[in-house]
């Protein structure tokens, strides 16, 4: 059944008219991600770093008592986080409202990751790495903040707290050089 | 064939009922499970059925009875066959039993530096292996057939059925290269660490572009069964061309996509693997045209008239209409949110959340299932001598499957955005932040149920067939302009695969020679089930 | 239609295939790798090819090193080597040191006295409580003074020795209702998991101690340390962080479970 150059001609035009389009839409969703990468303060962890797993709790960034949130010279506020089988050590981070907050996290064991409330904080914690990436939180509050990918039997009940404060009183609680976090002493 | 689609569905049906109780018993209808590991032990267990090996068991069932049906030549190698289909048997009973036990509970997915037993990845091995059989003896038939008809246009299906086989291919090296590589010696005791940066980097080669193997017979469905089940015609075969070699190019070479929140990749590359997946979703966008084409030719034959009431005169009592209809429908929602996840940015809100869960739930377990479904009534006739499938029923299952399928994912999309983690065993509901969702998680299982009830019915209908002694004969869907031959890039797979391959080593080199040289980023192996 | 058609640059639609995703691929690396990340600060810090090299994934520091801090608790390294431990002559030398051990951890590592029992515990658990006594990491006047007295390869050998032998408790744990609720689920919201998912009855975490057949009270002095956080040997606060949310109550009850295992049915 041949139907001869007139309708295969209106075909392929349609077809050459819909393809436009779509290559249209993708542009558009690409160019949507340029302009979002060069004016958008959050961004996702992609700031590639590396770290001894092992001794983590020992030396450098990552021991005990460096975790936390602390407002660095640079006037940052820098939270740091590790991520273990099964709680996130602060258990419960403290950070200040409307202001872009730094997280470094990184994994002691497994691969954990976490997502804090209804926000875009949200990372992947892969041990031998450090996670860094910045998010702003608007909302003063309390969140919720749980680790969302499967670390092990325990990972059901592997949830930390994000108190989110006014700024104000952020400022006041926070001391230079100390690290802070709502964790009951 | 007959041997892959039972154990396929029957895997199914399993793998169902397993699903099902998982949700049931995270939901606030059960008091939390006493031992949180049976449930993980039941979502592995789901998971690398639904994911390994019930796609790939329809994916070569489907392979081989294409390229009967469609270069009317006997299969070439049918020992060989029955030799990946036995391999496929033994890699799964050997990954069950292993999971069944308690001693690989680690996911589908796997992570390391998480570490089962040796026996759960030999599994998954054989299986893939088992399909590697299957991809040579399509590439054997292929080049016979050619033989035989020199210069010819291959058919659509069979172009498909092959495109789908060397992507299946290439991509599942990665996995194949972090199981065999990293993992297993690892899991063998052979070292204690391991590097999870990479193991993840190789696994999301793999990742992505299996879902679009899982596509494949779907797509393949769409352009060269349904435009004849429906009395019409397919409105370009070059378009399906086009589509198919486009998705050889481009499905796997943008893996790095699942890894926008990890730290151990960089922002170029997940940038460039953003950019190439919105590359993809354009064989889709072009099949969604030239397939509601093609179903428009049929409603015109039948009398339809006008820019939109046509719809009105298409065949509605037609199974395999009505499994379009509703695929695309599914398809529309679940294409919507990838094209969110592949928002680079836009990624960060929904990462890890139940969204995640839901979006591929509605995508694979809906609009193609719901495809692979039809493609196992279209040729039951043909496999088990018997009739046509009763509308009747048929109907019923597939309405009952779409509605299950909403059901269960358009709350699940609505909780990941109210930030629901992945892969809990259990919540708590009694929190002021988290009783919100819990109306999302009931609806699942309600939805659940519905498909539960649906999948028992497909195997019904399966199981008790009407035989008869002579099958009506198989056809595929003839297009509009048959005799028009296709460009020889469109006749032969060379110049896309090598493209794939040039993609893959610009896409993926570097990234995995870079991790692969940092000493910090291997890590001590922890093993899950045993010490 | 010949196929070496195919490949050739004659063929329009190898040449426009080829022609656009090679400008496709190098739109996008120049997008990302170069206009983008130079727009950023951080990633520019070290000129055009610093901004590629980070793009690309190269490691590099990406805060400024704050001041050193130095760690107070535990400088133990838990390493996979450590679970290993059947290795026949440091058994038989571990014997001979843990004579010493005896007045309060039983003739075969089973106490009658509130010390802890030994008997069948993983070997690097051992390991690691030992270095922790001798650094002074886990406070105790009698342990840290025979820790002290040990070389590293002692510590080793008892860790073997303690480990061949057979556990305290001889009753498997059934997971159904009747067991404490810390135990079995724990409590997500106060970040406890549950007990079983680290103390070696479903998973064992490396490190954590195998508890059924431990005595009461040790179990429940322990837990009160970490909760008061005395008692700070644990990496990086584990154990501070689940007893911290634990009541009297909780304690007492997952101390009387796990104590209890020690009777033989």
């Amino acid at each position: 059944m041949s139907s001869g150059h007139g309708s295969s001609a209106v075909a392929i035009a349609a077809e050459r008219r819909w393809a436009i389009l779509v290559v249209g839409i993708i542009a558009l969703l690409v160019a949507t991600m340029i302009v979002t990468a060069l004016h958008w303060a959050a961004m996702p962890p992609s700031r590639v770093e590396t770290v001894d797993v092992r001794t983590l709790h020992i030396r450098g960034e990552f021991v005990e008592s460096n975790l936390g949130t602390s407002i660095e010279p640079d006037g940052q506020v820098m939270v740091r986080v590790v991520a273990q089988q099964y709680a996130f050590q602060p258990p419960c981070i403290v950070v200040p409202a409307g202001t872009p907050v730094t997280f470094r996290g990184t994994s002691a064991d497994a691969i954990h990751g976490f997502v804090v409330g209804r926000t875009n904080a949200n990372t992947m914690l892969v041990p031998g790495f450090v996670s860094t990436f910045t998010a702003t939180f608007p909302t003063a509050g309390e969140q919720l903040m749980p680790c969302h990918e499967y670390c092990g039997v325990g990972h059901e009940a592997m949830w930390a707290h994000v108190q989110v404060l006014p700024r104000d009183e952020f400022q006041s609680r926070a001391r230079s050089g100390e690290r802070l976090s709502c964790v009951p002493r | 064939m007959l041997a892959h689609f039972w154990v396929a569905f029957v895997a199914f049906a399993l793998a169902v009922v397993l699903g099902e109780w998982q949700m049931f018993v995270r939901s606030p209808l059960h008091a939390w499970i006493s031992n949180p590991e049976h449930y993980y032990r039941s979502v592995t267990a789901h998971g690398t059925v639904m994911g390994y090996v019930m796609p790939t068991l329809v994916a070569m069932g489907f392979g081989y009875a294409i390229t009967e049906l469609a270069l009317k030549q006997p299969l070439i190698g049918l020992r060989w066959a029955w030799g990946g289909f036995w391999m496929l048997i033994a890699g799964t009973v050997m990954a069950a039993a292993t999971t069944a036990a308690g001693k690989a509970s680690v996911l589908y997915t796997f992570y390391p530096p998480m570490i089962g037993s040796a026996f759960y990845y030999l599994g998954v091995v054989l299986v893939v292996v088992g399909s590697w059989v299957w991809v040579a003896l399509m590439l054997v038939n292929l080049r016979a057939w050619r033989k035989a008809n020199p210069g010819a246009t291959v058919p659509l299906a069979m172009f498909g059925n092959v495109a789908g086989a060397l992507l299946w291919f290439w991509t599942s090296l990665g996995a194949a290269s972090e199981v065999l590589l990293l993992i297993l010696p690892a899991s063998l005791g052979l070292t204690d660490t391991i590097n999870a940066g990479l193991a993840r980097v190789l696994f999301s080669w793999t990742l992505h572009a299996i879902v679009y193997f899982w596509l494949m017979p779907a797509y393949i469905a769409f352009y060269t069964i349904v435009p004849r089940a429906i009395g019409g015609r397919l409105y370009s075969d070059m378009m399906g061309r086009v589509s198919f070699v486009l998705f050889l190019v481009f499905s796997m070479p943008i893996g790095i996509h699942h890894l926008f929140a990890d730290p151990q990749v960089g922002a170029g590359f997940k940038f460039v693997h953003a950019v190439m997946t919105a590359m993809v979703s354009i064989p889709t966008l072009l099949t969604v045209f030239t397939i509601t084409a093609s179903v428009e030719i049929a409603a015109r034959l039948r009398g339809g008239r006008g820019p939109f009431g046509w719809v009105k005169a298409l065949p509605w009592d037609n199974p395999v209409m009505l499994a379009l209809a509703l695929s695309f429908v599914m398809l529309g929602f679940g294409g919507a949110g990838g094209l969110i996840n592949m928002s680079y940015q836009m990624n960060e809100t929904i990462h890890n959340t139940q969204w995640v869960t839901g979006h591929f739930h509605l995508i694979f377990g809906g609009a193609i299932v719901i495809m692979y479904m039809v493609i196992a009534y279209e040729l039951w006739p043909q496999l088990t001598r018997s009739e046509p499938l009763p509308r009747g029923p048929v109907r019923l299952q597939l309405w009952l499957w779409f509605i299950g399928m909403m059901v269960l994912t358009m709350p699940w999309h609505l909780v990941g955005l109210l930030g629901m983690p992945r892969r809990m065993a259990y919540y708590d509901y009694s929190h002021p932040d988290i009783a919100p969702q819990a109306w999302t998680v009931i609806a699942s299982v309600i939805g659940g149920f519905i498909l539960l009830v649906s999948a028992v019915l497909f195997i019904a209908i399966l199981a008790r067939p009407r035989r008869t002694a002579s099958p009506a004969p198989f056809t595929f869907a003839v297009s509009t302009h048959p005799d028009a031959p296709a460009p020889v890039a469109l006749n032969r797979f060379g110049l896309w695969f090598g493209m794939m391959v040039a993609l893959t080593v610009v896409n993926y080199g570097w990234p995995i020679v870079q991790i692969a040289r940092l000493a910090n980023a291997y890590v001590p192996v922890i093993p899950i089930g045993s010490r | 239609m010949p196929t070496e058609q195919n490949w050739s640059w004659n063929n329009a639609w190898v040449r426009w295939s080829v022609v656009s995703l090679v400008g496709l691929t190098i739109a996008s690396l120049l997008v990302g790798f170069v206009w983008l990340p130079s727009q950023k600060a951080d990633f520019a810090a070290d000129g055009l090819w610093g901004a590629i090299c980070r793009a690309a994934g190269v490691p590099t520091s990406w805060s400024r090193p704050s001041a050193a801090h130095e760690a107070a608790g535990t400088q133990v390294v838990l390493d996979r080597r450590m679970t290993h431990a059947d290795d026949a002559v440091a058994i038989g030398r571990g014997a001979t040191l843990a004579l010493n051990c005896t007045m309060c951890h039983g003739a075969l590592g089973t106490s009658s006295s509130n010390a802890p029992n030994l008997a069948g515990q993983f070997p690097e658990v051992i390991i690691k409580q030992l270095r922790d006594y001798a650094s002074g990491a886990r406070a105790s006047s009698i342990m840290q003074a025979m820790a002290r007295n040990l070389k590293s390869r002692d510590i080793d050998d008892l860790a073997a020795y303690y480990a061949s032998l057979p556990q305290a408790r001889t009753a498997p744990t059934t997971y159904d209702e009747s067991l404490p609720k810390l135990v079995r689920v724990g409590d997500p919201m106060r970040n406890i998991p549950p007990c079983i998912a680290c103390h070696g009855q479903v998973d064992q975490k490396i490190g954590a101690p195998w508890l059924e057949g431990m005595p009461r009270a040790y179990l429940a002095g322990q837990l009160a340390q970490f909760r008061s956080g005395q008692r700070r040997n644990d990496g990086e606060a584990q154990m501070r962080d689940v007893a911290r949310g634990m009541t009297d109550d909780e304690i007492a009850e997952v101390s009387y479970f796990y104590a209890r295992k020690a009777v033989a049915y």
